[in-house]
């Protein structure tokens, strides 16, 4: 990873707010992005490998899965990550790690309504191409 | 896809998945993704998809009623 890179990677992780669990859903894969940002950021720290609900479509061994979670919370709940933090998708990653560190979960009182009419499970899956 | 993540760490019920493409095209070619951001919304037996930028209320509004009882549940 360029020096540039890194230091901009170091900047937009001090900003995180508190500490930040990663898990990954298969044995530590070898992830040299996801090594990079644990070496720049020591609050963040990996986990795992935990079992996420098993789909035959999505096996976690084939299509490596991430989640994050704050310490001492049920972990890990409600987000996942295919592919990240690799390549182009690395920017994003980091972007929610410090928005989950600083409690921006987003959740406004309508969507809170909202969403408390969920009565049985949803998944909702985003197909995307980080620029 | 932060705004669907802090929907799902709110809401016990709701997963959800970022999927990045550019690692991973097979994907997009077995789900035939021809724009994105693509959605796909499953509850049960119940399936919906759907492509690019959608409003806030109404990408909510869609998960919110996906994770209602269908007509046939309903007692």
């Amino acid at each position: 990873m360029l020096q540039a890179r890194r230091d901009m990677l170091a900047a937009a992780l001090a900003d995180l707010a508190r500490p930040v669990e990663i898990w990954t859903a298969a044995e530590r894969p070898e992830d040299p992005e996801l090594a990079q940002l644990l070496a720049l950021q020591p609050a963040l720290s990996l986990h795992g490998p935990w079992t996420p609900p098993a789909e035959a479509s999505w096996p976690a061994d084939r299509y490596r899965t991430y989640a994050m979670s704050l310490p001492g919370e049920p972990i890990p709940r409600g987000n996942r990550f295919i592919g990240f933090p690799t390549g182009f998708s690395l920017d994003a990653f980091v972007d929610e790690l410090v928005a989950l560190s600083r409690g921006a979960r987003l959740t406004s009182p309508l969507a809170r309504e909202t969403l408390a009419r969920i009565v049985r499970p949803v998944t909702v899956r985003v197909l995307t191409s980080p620029g | 896809m932060r705004l669907l993540h802090g929907w799902a760490l709110h809401q016990p019920l709701l997963v959800a998945y970022a999927i990045e493409l550019s690692t991973y095209p097979e994907l997009a070619e077995r789900l035939q993704v021809r724009a994105v951001p693509h959605f796909l919304l499953r509850a049960g037996m119940d399936e919906e998809t759907f492509s690019g930028a959608v409003p806030e209320p109404v990408l909510l509004a869609r998960v919110a009623n996906a994770g209602t009882l269908s007509g046939d549940d309903r007692p």
